[in-house]
């Protein structure tokens, strides 16, 4: 699967997945006018992908400043997915929350986030600007 | 591929349910179902609530967003209007200081051309009629006042006071009536620095007094009484000293009322205003200071012109007072030119300063005439001269030897005579003649001592008469006619003698010499009663050199006259030692000099110096016609011995020799055949250690 690339834009974030090393970072400000549109394709590309995995290592770094509330269920959704391939075949997953570590809402909501993965490791990393 | 959707999962266990619900046949385990529906629903309530946490957590982000941007957007309003009103005060403020600086403008360039008409302003009356009144119009003063300094006086000069229309002194020919004010109190001498105009001038600091009613700081008591006098109340005023750099104050410039600009009301004298009248009062102190120097030296100029041409006129007894008259014939002529209206003249004029140049040209026109020897001026008669009268009693030797020849003729041809004998006494009586005359020649000649019995010799040879025979009344000038008339005429033929003191050898003195000016100049020497005797006995009876009393008290006058003469120059006083400096050349250290019988402690260093350099001048000079040139030990042997009798002084004489200076004047200025070795060590003073 061709590793996918997508520069940031004013609504939408950086997106840079690479199947190859199964390192994926998602980063900036999330609020698109469409969330179906943005993040569909990528969604159902990482569930493909994640459906082939077999012992393998994956990485997600979420990296966002500011995202709305239909992102919001994205992400849920993708945490899900993330929890469920970590639970399957033997794969290690990592999830990486970095967030300002002035910006008490982000650590929250990392907080809560984490709080849904049972079988994915997770870390919440402040980040010193 | 169905389309995405976030709640895809949602509805899909919706559907599913949903369908199970529809299907009424379906047999399903629907624990099993429920199980996976409650799965469902807790994930859907657990999305639900994060959602609606999140939405919470937005909404209040949001609200307080809104309220922060509330308050900034007041802030914002009150800043804006913060902005406004600085804005609108910052123009208020520019517009000011713009009007005040253009006035402040406006009166520095007034001041600069006060200060450039001021210094181009010749005359002194104009001058400070225009210094006044640039100070009156720069500070809108009602009235000012122009004190200037009189030693220890402030004397009113100018006063113009508008509002009672009263202007005073200057071009206005009015007089000013008012007392000087006293710098210092005539009794104790202590300083006033209570009046208010003495104290600016005293402290040379401006006084601004913004109300004399109010003020308790100075005594208004003058300003008060001239107020009663003019009949106006002076109120505000300013003292500004006049003052040039470095200089004593001059002056007081005293400002009363200043008046407001629109209102014209009286008001205090502003103090940036001050700062202007200082530089008003400084430039004009500055240009009075030049004006005063320049009209001292014309004064001096024109002093010293008319003592050359008084010395000129002094010298001859016949022209003298031309060189003071020429100049007023010319003035009169040239003022006729002047005047002139039409014809050849009339365009002809002449400004201040070329009357100056004429004046001058008309007193120095003879200028020259102090080189021309007076004898040349004054020649009467085509014979006369400067003539040494050895050559006229030789003539009358000559005369008395024919006689005796004649008389021996004579007796020879009577009966009876021994021929011989009177030859013998002929012969004896011509060789006591030429050994009589060559006598007298040899008196003639200078010496150093003449005995008493040589004097008496000389009397008698004067009683040997011979006759003459011609009128001794022809061919003289008017003024040896003159001197004749005091005897009578005798008849010719008449006795004369071989030498004689003649009533008319006696020059009598047409001028009295000035007895209350030689007193006052502490002039010691007395005056011999004639101005010259050309008695043949009385010169030949010189004891000592070839000059008569008369004579000599004649060349010493030259130092006389010098002091006086220099003495009466207006010297400035940075000048004001010179006739002390030039007048003590003929003095001793001990007081037996002339003519003043200073002693060393009553001279100034530079006079001893001229007496050194005046003596060694006279000793070295070779071009005397009297005196051969001495070689430089004999001049300084010479000095040193005055040096011993204390006619010089001694540690100037010692510095003369071991600077050297003596040598290098030598080398610049003798001849070579005078220049030899000198040994100082031999003539330095002696000095005893203690």
């Amino acid at each position: 699967m061709d590793n996918i690339r997508i520069e940031a834009t004013e609504r939408t974030p950086e997106v840079d997945f690479s199947f190859e090393d199964n390192i994926f970072s998602l980063r900036g400000e999330a609020y698109p006018e469409d969330v179906n549109e943005f993040f569909g394709p990528l969604i159902d590309q990482l569930e493909e992908h994640f459906a082939s995995l077999d012992s393998a290592e994956v990485s997600f770094n979420f990296e966002l400043i500011y995202f709305n509330s239909s992102t919001a269920k994205i992400l849920m959704m993708l945490f899900e997915l993330l929890d469920s391939t970590a639970g399957e075949k033997n794969n290690q997953v990592t999830v990486n929350w970095l967030y300002d570590a002035d910006d008490d809402n982000m650590e929250e909501l990392g907080e809560e986030y984490g709080e849904d993965l049972e079988n994915a490791k997770f870390n919440l990393v402040p980040q010193d600007n | 591929m169905k389309k995405f959707d976030a709640f895809q999962n949602e509805q899909a266990a919706l559907d599913h349910a949903e369908a199970l619900l529809e299907d009424k046949e379906l047999q399903c385990d629907f624990r099993d179902e429920f199980e996976k529906l409650t799965d469902s629903y807790k994930k859907l309530f657990k999305t639900s609530r994060r959602l609606v946490r999140m939405s919470d957590r937005s909404e209040e982000r949001l609200k307080d967003a809104n309220l922060r941007i509330k308050t900034q957007q007041e802030q914002l309003e009150k800043a804006h209007q913060q902005l406004e009103r600085h804005a609108e005060n910052l123009e208020d403020k520019v517009r000011e200081r713009t009007k005040e600086l253009v006035r402040a403008q406006g009166k520095l360039e007034k001041l600069v051309e006060l200060g450039i008409a001021l210094s181009a302003e010749r005359n002194h009356t104009r001058f400070i009629e225009m210094m006044l009144h640039g100070a009156k119009e720069l500070t809108l003063a009602d009235g000012g006042l122009l004190f200037v300094r009189d030693d220890d006086q402030l004397r009113v000069q100018l006063l113009s006071i508008d509002s009672i229309d009263l202007h005073l002194g200057g071009s206005t020919g009015k007089e000013l009536p008012f007392k000087p004010l006293q710098l210092h109190d005539s009794d104790s001498g202590l300083p006033d620095y209570y009046n208010l105009i003495s104290h600016a001038a005293l402290t040379e600091r401006t006084v601004n007094v913004a109300d004399i009613l109010q003020s308790k700081e100075f005594d208004f008591s003058w300003l008060n009484q001239l107020g009663e006098e003019l009949q106006f109340q002076p109120q505000s005023c300013l003292a500004v000293p006049l003052r040039p750099h470095k200089g004593d104050v001059i002056g007081v410039v005293l400002l009363i009322n200043a008046r407001h600009r629109a209102s014209g009301h009286t008001i205090p004298f502003l103090e940036d205003i001050e700062e202007f009248v200082q530089a008003l009062a400084s430039q004009a102190s500055v240009s009075m200071d030049n004006q005063n120097l320049l009209r001292a030296q014309d004064r001096l100029l024109d002093s010293i012109i008319k003592l050359v041409a008084g010395a000129i006129d002094e010298k001859s007894p016949y022209t003298g007072g031309h060189c003071e008259r020429v100049p007023e014939i010319g003035s009169l002529l040239a003022k006729a030119a002047c005047e002139a209206d039409e014809g050849t003249f009339a365009d002809f004029d002449m400004s201040e300063e070329e009357w100056r140049e004429f004046h001058i040209a008309a007193w120095l026109h003879d200028c020259g005439k102090v080189t021309t020897p007076e004898y040349v001026v004054d020649k009467a008669t085509k014979l006369e001269t400067i003539y040494n009268r050895i050559h006229e009693v030789r003539m009358r030797f000559e005369v008395k030897l024919r006689d005796y020849h004649i008389e021996y003729l004579e007796a020879c041809s009577a009966d009876n005579v021994d021929k011989q004998e009177l030859k013998t006494q002929l012969d004896k009586k011509i060789n006591r003649l030429k050994d009589d005359f060559a006598f007298i020649a040899k008196c003639n000649v200078g010496g150093e001592f003449l005995a008493e019995e040589k004097i008496d010799r000389i009397k008698d040879l004067g009683k040997i008469t011979w006759m003459r025979h011609f009128d001794d009344t022809l061919g003289i000038s008017d003024d040896e006619q003159g001197r004749l008339r005091r005897r009578s005429k005798p008849k010719l033929p008449t006795k004369a003698y071989l030498l004689e003191d003649k009533p008319e050898h006696v020059i009598i003195r047409s001028r009295a010499v000035p007895e209350e000016k030689y007193a006052k100049y502490g002039i010691k020497i007395k005056a011999p009663k004639h101005l010259y005797n050309y008695g043949e006995i009385y010169n030949l009876s010189l004891a000592r050199g070839t000059l008569t009393d008369e004579e000599r008290f004649k060349i010493n006058e030259h130092v006389i006259n010098s002091i006086i003469m220099l003495e009466e120059l207006p010297f400035p006083k940075s000048m004001s030692r010179i006739p002390e400096f030039a007048g003590g050349h003929h003095e001793t250290m001990i007081g037996n000099g002339y003519p003043r019988q200073l002693k060393k402690e009553d001279m100034s260093l530079q006079a001893r110096i001229l007496a050194i350099a005046d003596i060694f001048e006279a000793l070295t000079a070779s071009d005397r016609p009297y005196k051969k040139a001495k070689s430089l030990t004999e001049a300084i042997k010479i000095m040193s011995f005055m040096r011993n009798d204390q006619h010089i002084d001694d540690e100037l004489f010692d510095l003369f020799l071991t600077s050297g200076a003596y040598k290098t004047y030598a080398d610049r200025c003798l001849l070579p055949e005078q220049i030899d070795e000198v040994d100082i060590s031999q003539f330095l003073t002696e000095r005893t250690s203690n």
